[in-house]
């Protein structure tokens, strides 16, 4: 075994320890399992999210864009850096205040409460779980083909082992786990891409040499208009490029749970400093990565391994070996978030919610533990069979997901308008308008990215629908109440503070 | 600049800058949140004299104790 390989080992074994070190409260009860206790600090609900954003894209998109595209491709990481700061500020302390006082303990949960109707969760779950589902497992397939890479073990049997080591440790600690695990992964990877980037700027002396010498390859790979040049700029492109990673997180399920397990709403403040600091070291690293990757490796096969290729490169070989318990832990913290995330939904927002209403804490939790056991499973069986390719797979499902739920996560915390039938026309135009203009091919013919007319449609679908709906439909008392009580800075009111119960679209403050 | 031209030097840098004002913004005007920390306290505390201790502090959601069928979500 090389000292690549024995790095992972030790890797993975630490993720594992932190899953079984989590048993204990995660085994407690639903909110345990699935918010942590609602115990998090702000270094944890910051790298957290940071690292559960950011899958193995970082290092295998990233990296292939920048290589093909020059410094274009850092509109990406221009979003993408303000994408936690603008999650906190605009849902943190609201959507975590909301969530306490409605009671609700997914995602999806919070939506049906905020939304009192039944539809909410009947819409919302199968679209979340549908997208989620094929965002993990694109993230199996990236950790395979990285421990396929560095350990040389057939691709089957390295994906087997990265399955097995996300699967093991959420199933064992839920949540908490989780959180910890990517609190750590968080810093691994960190320390793995910044070191990638030390050793590729000294490898090519320097960034100012590294530039000029990108430049001999192709003027307009400096340029931010990609290397056709300022002609062939599609400005819708650039648009999306800057939306999907910026206010595409607050539409994201996965993440958004991240401020509900807060320990308290103020966390959230703290936390948008620890989430732009480590965004402003991390994010534009692989990026700048990819490009020197033309000087270092100027006929490589495949971009999308540009990063790994590189660090295999540059660095000493105990080097490579963290580096690439970094790219790891960048697949593994997103793929144990959205495995966990799935297998609530399927758990809490449609099993009990639809088919066994009188389930206890401790069933919640097994039904939640086989779910994210059979939706590994299937993950594995469709990635070792016919591997679709990772970024097209991340970039349709992250789209999707934006698309269909930032108006209504945002509007759910802000406007206290917003009711039933513009939630769900929201989310079923935000969904269908991004899918159809992905897949019909208008991307190309008219320049326009999927996300950008998705957010569109589904903002209209909104307000529009919500404003003339009020009268039939008006927000219910008790909501607006709560929406009243979260714009106050000061504790909740024990009277405000409703019970979980079975019959969620209709429940009510003690007090109404 | 960096061996980059002008206006690749003013996006790659400009757009971080906007996004750390941006935070050092929304951290000064949230300075008021503690405020709601030792609110939580004292509600924590007046909970606990009157017998209304909870498991996990202030940040529990009242779904820890109220699953009961009595309770009803509330409308009882």
């Amino acid at each position: 075994m090389n000292l690549e390989t024995w790095f992972l080992v030790i890797y993975f074994v630490a993720m594992a320890g932190i899953g079984v070190w989590t048993l204990k409260i995660g085994n407690k009860d639903s909110e345990g399992y699935l918010l942590g206790g609602r115990s998090l600090g702000p270094a944890v609900t910051a790298l957290r999210l940071q690292s559960s954003s950011m899958s193995g894209y970082m290092f295998l998109g990233a990296g292939s864009l920048a290589y093909t595209k020059g410094y274009f491709s850092l509109w990406y990481a221009m979003g993408d850096i303000g994408g936690g700061v603008l999650n906190l500020s605009i849902l943190g302390r609201r959507m975590r205040k909301l969530s306490q006082i409605l009671g609700s303990l997914t995602s999806i949960e919070y939506l049906e409460h905020r939304y009192p109707s039944p539809w909410i969760r009947a819409i919302a779950a199968p679209v979340a779980v549908f997208c989620i589902f094929f965002y993990v497992m694109s993230q199996f397939i990236a950790g395979g083909r990285g421990l396929e890479m560095v350990t040389g073990i057939p691709y089957a049997w390295a994906l087997l082992i990265a399955v097995g080591v996300i699967v093991f440790y959420t199933f064992l600690g839920g949540y908490l786990a989780v959180a910890y695990t990517d609190f750590v992964q968080a810093i691994i990877m960190l320390i793995g891409m910044v070191w990638i980037l030390i050793g590729t700027l000294q490898a090519v002396g320097g960034w100012t040499a590294g530039n000029n010498a990108v430049g001999e390859i192709n003027p307009n790979l400096l340029t931010m208009w990609g290397p056709e040049g300022i002609g062939s700029v599609q400005w819708g492109v650039i648009i999306g490029a800057v939306l999907v990673f910026s206010i595409g997180y607050m539409g994201w399920p996965h993440v958004n749970v991240s401020h509900m397990a807060m320990k308290r709403p103020s966390v959230a403040r703290t936390a948008s400093m620890y989430a732009t600091g480590f965004n402003l070291l991390f994010i534009p690293a692989p990026y700048i990565v990819g490009i020197m990757a033309l000087i270092i490796l100027p006929n490589l096969d495949n971009p999308e391994l540009a990063v790994f290729q590189v660090a295999d490169t540059v660095l000493p070989n105990f080097a490579v070996g963290i580096v690439m318990a970094g790219i790891m832990a960048a697949i593994m913290s997103t793929a144990d978030a959205l495995l966990l995330q799935s297998g609530t939904i399927a758990s809490q927002d449609l099993f009990q919610r639809f088919i066994k209403k009188d389930m206890s804490d401790s069933q919640s939790v097994w039904v939640s533990r086989f779910t994210v056991l059979i939706l590994a499973i299937i993950g594995y069986i469709v990635a070792v069979n016919d591997p679709p390719a990772v970024a097209e797979v991340v970039i349709f499902s992250t789209t999707v997901l934006g698309a269909a739920f930032v108006p209504v996560y945002v509007a759910a915390a802000w406007w206290k308008k917003a009711n039933v039938p513009g939630a769900i026309s929201s989310m079923v135009l935000g969904t269908v308008s991004s899918v159809v203009w992905q897949l019909t091919g208008l991307v190309d013919a008219t320049g326009v990215d999927p996300m950008g007319i998705g957010i569109v449609c589904s903002t209209l679908a909104l307000i529009l629908v919500s404003l003339a709906t009020q009268k039939s439909h008006p927000v219910p008392a008790h909501v607006v109440a709560a929406l009243k009580e979260t714009d106050k800075i000061g504790a909740i009111p024990a009277h405000m503070l409703t019970g979980q119960n079975d019959a969620l679209a209709a429940q009510v403050p003690k007090d109404a | 600049m960096f061996g980059l031209p002008t206006a690749t030097v003013a996006v790659i840098f400009g757009i971080p800058a906007i996004w750390v004002i941006y935070t050092l913004v929304f951290v000064y005007l949230s300075r008021g949140w503690k405020a709601e920390d030792v609110a939580e306290d004292q509600e924590l505390i007046s909970r606990n004299a009157s017998g209304g201790n909870r498991p996990n502090g202030p940040a529990t959601s009242a779904n820890q104790d109220r699953r009961s069928g009595t309770e009803n979500g509330g409308l009882a």
